[in-house]
């Protein structure tokens, strides 16, 4: 189904350019740019292979390399699991944020953070813990998942999954979240060096990211991408509707929860790596749509390819030209994405009227 | 790398801009400290408002926590009605044990209370927006908005205008005198620490912070005879510090806040364990001054124990021989 | 005759409060066009959502190849039952011919790529709707009539053996009603079991074998064309405002003709 040239073309080009911004993260940066020689030497080095840079290059050579690793593959969760969810709920405005999966991990980085900070340390004795990069988005995941599960847990009736009901639980959960985060700043107001640790999660960022995150992102897209083959054809056939797609033989429930579950585990780790990164979700699934219309085949995978390309695009853009105004990547994807999307809406607005 | 050039270039032109004096930033942002002392006192605030007192306060209340450090030198415990109950962990009061008898705390303040307690001052920090402008259902509290200071001479000037408005010369007199004499020694040792870098740094794991210039951290850094290179880079205030970055300053000294006793993990457990900063000098040579964070969370005049603090720790790592004085 | 599907004693009622089918029992042999006929709201659609393991009965079964039909999986029941829906849910932004290749699902092996056998299907399909000059249109550029062939085509590429559909001619031309039935005609005289809900007297008259009469959620009656299309029979459903007529047909026999009349008070 769907099928031709073009998405293929698009695809092999949007590989890349994936590989091509990585390699321009290690050259763009704030202070030290490096020639591509040296820069690629570091990266292998860093990745076990080849001689090490001197001095303090090579640590910053291997911090670019996980940066541009980890944004990517953020990228890539993000766009799949808005591109699964507007898919399932047939609807172009759906995004991972109505699931919960994004305030479920702010809630528990908030929590990770406090602990960190010096609250309710007592009951998580072993030290090591705090410096693991794995604590906040341990708890983050923990967090977004469990938020996710619970939604759909209240949202489901005798086994199926309600559209509409899970719409209106997203909201009210959302709603009691924030409520939570708002009681826990306010809690920690005077606590300034805690506040700014939350603050900073909240923007999103891709800053000190190591191989602990980018094996947790890649692992979570990995396996919610292993369901692409077992789902894309499914969600054609959603679009006329459940019980259409249910009488050519479509294994509804099963799929539903293959496509949530999916959606959910690409969200939450890349929710849990990078905070907050608004919009991504919805705008690049748009934009494949725009260009390869609506086979999911084609859709499901382009998406993930442009959602790595779009990320690392914006981080590279913020750290060339906005270094020095530290615009994080959540920060710079609303700016570009709000408006962008504005304009979407706008210029489709009759076809829009239809939905 | 040209736009990356202009933008910056933008970015200077900008920040040139908005860059007054030191003693115009302040006059902006502070009353002025009246010419002469005794009462009945007047000021005349930014805005064409103006702020009396007939005679010296006896019921003062105080909404702000850098503002309890100043009044707990300048006034009586009885002459404090009322002051605020983070002040109790966070304020000199929980440094120094000098057996000032609280009457009441509270956890919030607001207009109904202020109008309970019926202050005779009211002093409060200009993030209380709801008290800041005085009125309370038509009654007017002689009320006081100082903002947090962001330098040395600042927290001087706060000190010169509460001591007159609180009617407490002497002992205003006072506690300037032994502030600039701390400020003196901590300068006079200053050259023993020339050349040296350093930067204050916050990772709690979820990103990383540090201070640049227009700070009263900087300032401290300064007044040590320290370098401060995110103030050097010509970054100001708090502002956000990837490892990148802070592989690039590679400073000689980092400064971090550290809970021992209440907390295992803190920023300096980040700076230790994370593997890019191994090759870090100040990591290497085991130069990371850790502080409790009410040591330098303070706008007030105990902004010098920070001082004297990091000082010694300083002397001590990269001067072994400097344990004994 | 071989009984392709049963239904048996079939109580549902919607949100377990509007009752809408009544101890249905139904039986479906191979080679049989069987007719379900009844006023709005008598449980019709309802009976074919039950026949398509759709819906779960309250009470009764559906037997498929002997066996409850919700216990064949989707794919596997698929195979043996297509439906020809009334509307869709939503239009999908899709081809013609990607639009009935989703009638292929069921076919489709692991990685669900359509293969040339698919293809070929889809292509008789489309052909035997008249629909094969549209393949390359997009659906929402098709008139009602068209869009209800194209259905039609993709149940077709379903190839099952029994065929479940809701007023298939409702929004076409007389020349395309005639068409679309004599297709459903010949694909029962191959062998296959058709269940046909409809509001056309004529056409049932024409070409069904058999007529079910539903009312309320009840079958009222059933029997052959002769016996249901009688005035004593539809007027228990439908009052007193029909007209009655004989049409001959082959030889002897004639074909009962029912219309809609106004008598004059």
């Amino acid at each position: 189904m769907g099928g031709g040239r073009k998405p293929l073309l698009i695809g092999l080009l949007l590989a890349l350019t994936w590989i091509l911004f990585i390699g321009l993260e290690l050259i763009a940066g704030s202070d030290v740019i490096p020639d591509l020689a040296t820069a690629l030497q570091g990266a292998m080095a860093g990745l076990g292979m080849g001689e090490a840079l001197e001095g303090n290059l090579q640590a910053i050579m291997e911090l670019r390399l996980w940066r541009g690793i980890c944004a990517g593959l953020v990228g890539a969760s993000l766009a799949l699991s808005g591109a699964l969810l507007q898919g399932l709920f047939r609807n172009g405005l759906a995004e991972p944020g109505i699931l919960g999966l994004n305030a479920g991990a702010t809630l528990g980085a908030s929590l990770a953070i406090l602990v960190l900070g010096g609250y309710g340390a007592q009951f998580l004795d072993d030290p090591g813990l705090g410096a693991s990069p794995f604590l906040i988005a341990g708890f983050a995941f923990v967090g977004s998942v469990g938020t996710g599960v619970f939604i759909m847990l209240v949202a489901s009736f005798g086994g199926r999954v309600s559209v509409p009901t899970l719409l209106l639980t997203g909201i009210a959960v959302n709603a009691c979240i924030s409520g939570l985060l708002a009681a826990i700043q306010s809690a920690v107001l005077a606590d300034f060096e805690v506040q700014r640790a939350l603050m900073s999660w909240t923007w999103g960022t891709l800053d000190d990211r190591g191989p602990t995150h980018a094996a947790m992102v890649g692992s979570g897209l990995f396996l919610s991408a292993l369901v692409i083959p077992f789902v894309a054809v499914e969600l054609d056939l959603f679009a006329a509707g459940e019980e259409d797609a249910s009488a050519l033989g479509v294994p509804v429930g099963f799929t539903k929860l293959l496509v949530l579950g999916a959606a959910a585990l690409s969200c939450a780790c890349a929710v849990a790596v990078a905070g907050q990164i608004a919009f991504l979700g919805l705008v690049v699934p748009h934009l494949i749509r725009l260009m390869v219309g609506n086979s999911h085949r084609s859709l499901l995978i382009l998406s993930l390819l442009g959602g790595a390309v779009f990320l690392l695009g914006t981080d590279l853009i913020q750290r060339n030209f906005f270094g020095s105004w530290q615009l994080q990547p959540g920060v710079m994807m609303s700016l570009i994405g709000g408006p962008f999307f504005l304009y979407l809406l706008f210029r489709r607005r009759r076809s829009l009227s239809a939905w | 790398m040209m736009p990356r050039r202009i933008m910056s270039g933008a970015c200077l032109l900008l920040l040139c801009c908005t860059d007054e004096n030191p003693d115009a930033a302040r006059a902006r942002r502070f009353p002025p400290v009246p010419a002469k002392a005794g009462f009945p006192l007047r000021i005349d605030l930014p805005g064409a408002e103006s702020f009396a007192l007939q005679q010296a306060p006896r019921r003062v209340l105080i909404a702000n926590t850098y503002l309890t450090d100043v009044v707990t030198r300048l006034a009586s415990p009885e002459r404090v009605l009322a002051l605020p109950e983070q002040a109790l962990t966070w304020s000199r009061l929980a440094l120094v044990d000098e057996g000032f008898r609280v009457k009441a705390s509270f956890r919030e303040i607001d207009a109904e209370m202020v109008l309970e307690m019926d202050p005779d001052l009211l002093l409060c920090s200009d993030t209380n927006l709801a008290l800041a402008r005085g009125r309370f259902a038509g009654r007017d509290i002689p009320t006081l908005t100082l903002p947090q200071p962001r330098s040395l001479e600042e927290i001087r000037h706060v000190i010169r205008l509460l001591a007159r408005v609180l009617g407490a010369e002497e002992a205003g007199r006072d506690l300037l005198a032994d502030f600039d004499a701390r400020r003196r020694r901590l300068q006079e040792q200053a050259a023993r620490r020339e050349g040296l870098s350093a930067l204050f740094y916050s990772n709690l794991g979820g990103g990383g912070w540090g201070t640049g210039s227009n700070s009263l951290p900087d300032e401290l850094i300064r007044l040590l005879g320290m370098r401060n290179p995110l103030a050097d880079a010509g970054r100001r205030d708090h502002v956000q510090l990837t490892l990148e970055q802070l592989i690039t300053y590679d400073p000689d000294v980092i400064i971090v806040q550290s809970r021992a006793g209440e907390s295992e993990f803190e920023s300096e457990s980040v700076l230790r364990r994370e593997p890019s900063l191994a090759g870090l000098k100040a990591i290497r040579k085991q130069a990371i001054v850790s502080l409790h964070p009410r040591l330098f969370s303070t706008g007030s005049q105990e902004i010098l124990l920070a001082a004297e603090e990091i000082a010694a720790q300083v002397d001590r790592i990269l001067d072994p021989k400097a344990k004994g004085r | 005759m071989v009984s392709l599907l049963q239904a048996r004693a079939l109580n549902y009622a919607y949100g377990g409060e509007i009752p809408a089918l009544d101890r249905m029992d139904l039986d479906l042999q191979a080679g049989e066009l069987l007719a379900l006929l009844g006023p709005n709201g008598s449980g019709k659609s309802t009976m074919i959502k039950m026949l398509s393991g759709l819906l779960r009965p309250d009470a009764g079964e559906v037997l498929l190849a002997g066996k409850d039909i919700r216990s064949h999986h989707p794919r596997e029941r698929a195979r043996q039952v297509a439906v020809v829906p009334q509307v869709l849910d939503a239009l999908p932004g899709q081809r013609v011919g990607d639009f009935v290749m989703g009638g292929r699902y069921a076919h489709m092996g692991f990685w669900r790529s359509a293969d040339g056998q698919d293809r070929a299907a889809v292509a008789s399909a489309l052909d035997r709707a008249d629909v094969g000059d549209l393949a390359d249109r997009l659906l929402s550029e098709l008139s009602g009539g068209q869009r209800q062939r194209v259905l039609v085509a993709r149940a077709f590429a379903q190839e099952a053996e029994i065929l479940l559909c809701d007023e298939p001619t409702a929004s076409l031309d007389p020349e395309h009603q005639l068409m679309v039935l004599e297709l459903l005609r010949a694909v029962v005289d191959a062998g296959m079991g058709v269940v046909l809900v409809s509001h056309d007297f004529n056409l049932i008259s024409q070409f069904s074998d058999r007529v079910l009469l539903m009312d309320a959620g009840r079958a009222v009656a059933q029997g052959s064309v002769a016996e249901i299309l009688r005035a004593e029979v539809l007027s228990q459903v439908y009052g007193s405002r029909l007209l009655f007529a004989e049409i001959p047909a082959e030889g002897s026999a004639v074909s009962p003709m029912v219309l809609p009349w106004r008598w004059s008070k």
